[in-house]
């Protein structure tokens, strides 16, 4: 059977010498599902990672996946090792943002810009354009996440088929995301008021504003209480921020902080009134964001990246700069009006299935095929 | 209020005062001593320990000897008030640097040459050198169990900085030639040498001077017995001096 | 007057029963942690409780003796009445300058710090007025054991510990004349009797700096031109010899930041600001609290900048605090004026607006999360104590690790 090879910074979990397991995350995640149509088309996916335990050879399922060691060289070094030992067409799948030594003619993936930080350095974002334009030189396609890359490659690159970048959003399975009981207002006895932030506890995914205006509304409002779904490191700086907040805030009892397993993730959306995705940079299209609109929540998001994307705001969603003062509003005025919950949050079901996930495994299907066949 | 620094490290401009202190020298090496050092220093401060030769009028030739103080009564058993006269002979003259030279010894033509250099700077207070006796004649030093003195450095170089608490404390043995308190200063040792004539003379002066040792302190309470005897060694390890290009 | 005990061993292994003696008679103690075992007989009425958070704050009737900077929140943020902080140095396992801090700003805020290391007592009356040196019980003459006892009182009626303070240095001179009939001229000894003599503002003090200055030297001891030599400048400096100070500075000054100081000296001469210099001389000489005094004289705006440095880098940040604000400054030698603030809050308990404040501060600056992993230090280091002090679990000092 012909190979495939994918060309990742992570898949099975080896940073924690995890390597009989997928990672847990959204990127992992797409790629398993990427192999899986891969298969379907008949072709042998073949995955190869970087590993922080050593290089090492896997078996998963119909995937080979082949490790390979990064703590002596710098990942750029390592992906242009990859790209030497591996066999077929290629699917460059994560740091686009680097000067890779592409095999040419492969196809990319741009999983959201992550150099969008308002403060950082001009120099450096000149750097990643000129990575950027490097790419553009030498793939033949770039499978874009979000609106957002797309528009960036048109307004600092230059390119000649203007078909190049292909929109490809993520998706959602609306058919097991779907509202609960509460939603549908079957619940009753219940007043409290669940603000959910769906997100790992981490700097770029907002957790700092979040952690301010959760202050304020359990101050202002004993209806309250804020869910925290991510998972934390220990002994990570941000880790010791968010449990300091926690202890010591007078409202402790109305904080609920709990790690859900991608299967599980489903009950905290279907319990919660009000998702908060608080992000101030790096975000592609946001797994949480679908998630939540599938399960038909009302979303206070950033106007970050691909949640520009997702949500209009005032239709299934409010769309605010992530700052303190924005946010607080959006989510206060939420919190105040219980029929511009439900406005939004039917609208966000509906807008939802346009991003299901039946519909990105076809145009997958597609543009793999079209990508493979030419190879071949 | 007006404050005047400058004088405490100054980085140009320093004159040289070479100090020394001479007793009955008529038959060594004064005049060649004195000739080479006004060659390069600017000022000569002597104390007399009360000569009974020609070792004031010899001193007197030299146009750099500007301060000669002659002690009416000889200071020879105690080295340490002999030294503190000589050094506040050298204060009140005033000086940017002093050198402490004894009557026996020669700066190699290096340290001649970089002697201004190791001066004009604001960084160190004083300079160490490497002394070397040489034995017997002028072309071999010793080095051996009791003479090596040059593997270490001996401070004869240093800023004079007034109003700086200046100390010679009362002491029998091993009386350094300049007072303790430059120890805290900060200092510079050179790798830089200076010959000492003293033991390099005939084996019969050798022996005399061994006798004089003997008579002067018996019981080696002023310095080690073992080192007097060695005076007398029949085959002292010698090397061979060799000059440098300056 | 009833004493809330947070020590740092269980009572078994409590290093300062007697001084507790030396606090004024009627008191009952309660040593928070594992105690003795019932029946046991105490030379002081003490009784045992827990060491954990209290439920409720403490009233006017409560004092706390402090003996850990890891008790901060206990002791700044129960409502005692007065806080006696007994300062220790940094046990091994504990990271330095955290131990540093915390004690710097417990010390602030304390209204006594009572000592039984000589060299913690010396370099803090070169800060404060209000320090007491224990002697352990060493000396059996009760003499200190009093001394102790006027010091809390005055503490308790609330006035100037200074007479106290010039007493103790007094009764330390006397000590060390004693000593010094015994074994004769040592240099530290000298150099004791001089740093005491200094504090009282006697002309001794130079002398018997010399003194010490010369033994080390015939010891062949170098590197005594920082150690004892420059000492002379900020005795020159108090007995009014300004001019001379300086040059005695001057000749000390040898690395860069040493002629930096001197540089600015000569301006202040140069401008009469004679305040100033003498401020930068005991500065120079880390005689602080003579510099914030010589300082406060000037009043001008220069002289605030410089006891706002002084007092941020000394620990006093509640005092620093305060110029800042009145000068509108955001931030000096890379300390903000929120983190100054969020640390006033926290160390006092109140932790939940410290951290707002910090929270807010850091969406401008990343750099202000660093402080939550500094409270995360002292917060571990509370719960080490508390475990060690309730269960006796290794009474080794090395199991109050850091992070």
């Amino acid at each position: 059977m012909k190979e495939v090879g994918i060309l990742t910074h992570s898949f099975v979990d080896a940073y924690n010498g995890n390597m009989d397991n997928i990672y847990g995350g959204g990127l992992e995640r797409y790629l398993y599902e990427l192999c899986g149509m891969i298969t379907e088309l008949g072709y042998s996916p073949q995955v190869h990672q970087l590993s922080y335990c050593g290089d090492f050879e896997k078996d998963i399922g119909p995937v080979q996946v082949y490790g390979y060691d990064c703590q002596q060289s710098s990942p750029v070094q390592v992906f242009n090792q990859m790209t030497k030992a591996a066999k077929g067409p290629l699917i460059y799948s994560s740091f686009i943002w680097e000067p890779i030594e592409y095999k040419p003619g492969s196809l990319g993936i741009c999983h959201g810009i992550n150099w969008d930080y308002h403060a950082s350095s001009a120099a450096h974002k000149a750097e990643v354009g000129r990575n950027i334009q490097h790419a553009l030189q030498h793939l033949k396609k770039i499978v874009s996440v979000d609106s957002h890359f797309l528009t960036f490659c048109r307004a600092s690159c230059t390119f000649a088929d203007p078909n190049q970048v292909v929109l490809l959003p993520n998706a959602v399975d609306t058919a097991w995301f779907t509202p609960g009981a509460r939603w549908r207002g079957l619940e009753k006895g219940d007043d409290r008021i669940r603000i959910l932030f769906p997100r790992r506890i981490s700097l770029e995914r907002g957790i700092i504003p979040m952690m301010l205006i959760a202050g304020r509304l359990l101050e202002e409002d004993h209806s309250i209480c804020i869910e925290f779904a991510g998972e934390v490191i220990d002994h990570n700086l941000i880790t010791k921020v968010f449990r300091q907040w926690m202890e010591s805030s007078p409202h402790r009892e109305r904080i609920l902080h709990r790690s859900y397993t991608f299967d599980e993730m489903k009950e905290a959306y279907q319990q919660a009134d009000i998702a908060v995705i608080p992000t101030i940079f790096s975000e592609g299209t946001s797994y949480s964001c679908l998630e939540a609109m599938s399960c038909g929540l009302p979303v206070v998001a950033g106007n970050i990246g691909g949640l520009n994307d997702l949500i209009l705001d005032g239709y299934n969603g409010l769309l605010v700069s992530p700052t303190e003062e924005d946010l607080y509003r959006a989510v206060h005025t939420l919190v105040k009006h219980s029929e511009l919950r439900h406005y939004l949050g039917a609208n966000a079901r509906a807008v939802s299935r346009a991003f299901d996930i039946g519909i990105w495994r076809e145009k997958w299907k597609e543009t793999l095929r079209s990508y493979l066949e030419q190879e071949g | 209020m007006k404050l005047d620094l400058k004088r405490i490290r100054k980085a140009k401009d320093n004159r040289l005062t070479a100090v020394m202190q001479v007793r009955n020298e008529e038959e060594g090496m004064l005049e060649e001593v004195l000739e080479d050092l006004s060659r390069y220093v600017d000022e000569i401060a002597i104390v007399d320990d009360a000569s009974t030769d020609e070792t004031v009028a010899l001193c007197r030739k030299y146009p750099k000897v500007k301060h000669l103080m002659t002690l009416p009564q000889s200071h020879f058993d105690r080295e340490w008030l002999l030294r503190k006269q000589l050094w506040e002979l050298a204060c009140s003259t005033d000086p940017d640097w002093i050198l402490a030279v004894d009557a026996d010894e020669i700066y190699e033509d290096k340290a001649k040459a970089h002697m201004r250099e190791l001066m004009d700077q604001d960084q160190f207070d004083w300079v160490g050198f490497r002394l070397f006796d040489l034995w017997g004649d002028r072309t071999h030093y010793r080095e051996d169990e009791h003479w090596q003195i040059h593997r270490r450095h001996t401070r004869t170089l240093v800023r004079y900085i007034p109003g700086y608490h200046y100390f010679y404390p009362p002491m029998d043995h091993h009386v350094p030639r300049l007072p303790l308190s430059y120890a805290a200063l900060p200092g510079f040792l050179a790798e830089l040498r200076v010959k000492h004539y003293g033991w390099a003379v005939s084996r019969e002066k050798l022996n005399e001077k061994y006798a004089r040792y003997m008579e002067r302190d018996p019981d080696g309470r002023w310095g080690s017995l073992a080192q007097y005897r060695s005076i007398l060694d029949d085959n002292p390890r010698l090397v061979e001096w060799s000059d440098e290009q300056a | 007057m009833k004493y809330d005990i947070w020590g740092n061993e269980t009572w078994e292994h409590f290093a300062y029963k007697q001084l507790l003696e030396s606090f004024p008679g009627g008191n009952e103690f309660v040593y928070r942690g594992k105690g003795s075992p019932p029946g046991s007989h105490e030379p002081i009425p003490v009784r045992f409780a827990p060491a954990v958070d209290l439920d409720a704050p403490r009233n006017h009737e409560y004092a706390a003796i402090v003996c850990s900077p890891f008790w901060i929140h206990q002791a700044l943020g129960s409502g005692y009445s007065k806080v006696f902080f007994i300062m220790e140095p940094c046990p091994a396992g504990v990271q330095r300058e955290v131990w540093e801090k915390y004690s710097g700003l417990l010390a602030e805020a304390a209204d006594l710090i009572i000592t039984g290391s000589e060299k913690i007592y010396l370099e803090q009356c070169l800060r404060r007025r209000n320090v007491v040196w224990w002697d352990a019980g060493v000396v059996d003459s009760g003499e200190n054991q009093r001394l102790v006892g006027t010091f809390v009182e005055r503490v308790f009626r609330e006035e100037s510990l200074e007479p106290c303070m010039r007493e103790q240095w007094k009764q330390r001179i006397r000590a060390y004349c004693r000593l010094r009939e015994d074994v004769g001229n040592h240099e530290t000894i000298s150099y004791l009797l001089a740093s005491y003599h200094y504090f009282l503002g006697e002309q001794q003090a130079r002398e018997l700096l010399l003194q010490s200055f010369e033994t080390v030297l015939l010891r062949e001891h170098n590197g005594t031109l920082h150690s004892h030599y420059r000492f002379l400048s900020a005795m020159e400096a108090q007995q009014g010899q300004l001019e001379r100070a300086v040059y005695t500075y001057a000749i000390t000054a040898v690395l860069p930041e040493e002629k930096e100081a001197l540089a600015r000296m000569e301006r202040w001469a140069a401008m009469d600001r004679f305040h100033l210099l003498e401020a930068e001389l005991y500065l120079a000489n880390d005689d602080f609290a003579a510099a914030e005094r010589a300082a406060l004289e000037d009043a001008s705006e220069e002289a605030e900048h410089f006891l706002i440095d002084l007092y941020l880098r000394q620990w006093m940040w509640k005092k620093g605090l305060r110029f800042m604000e009145s000068l509108h400054l955001k931030e000096h030698q890379g300390l903000s004026i929120d983190q100054i603030r969020a640390t006033l809050l926290w160390i006092r308990n109140q932790k939940h607006e410290a951290v707002t404040q910090l929270l807010r501060a850091s969406l401008l600056d990343w750099n202000m999360l660093l402080a939550f992993a500094e409270n995360d230090l002292i917060l571990r280091g509370c719960e080490q104590m508390k475990e060690r002090l309730n269960h006796e679990a290794g009474s080794e000092k090395n199991t109050q690790s850091e992070g």
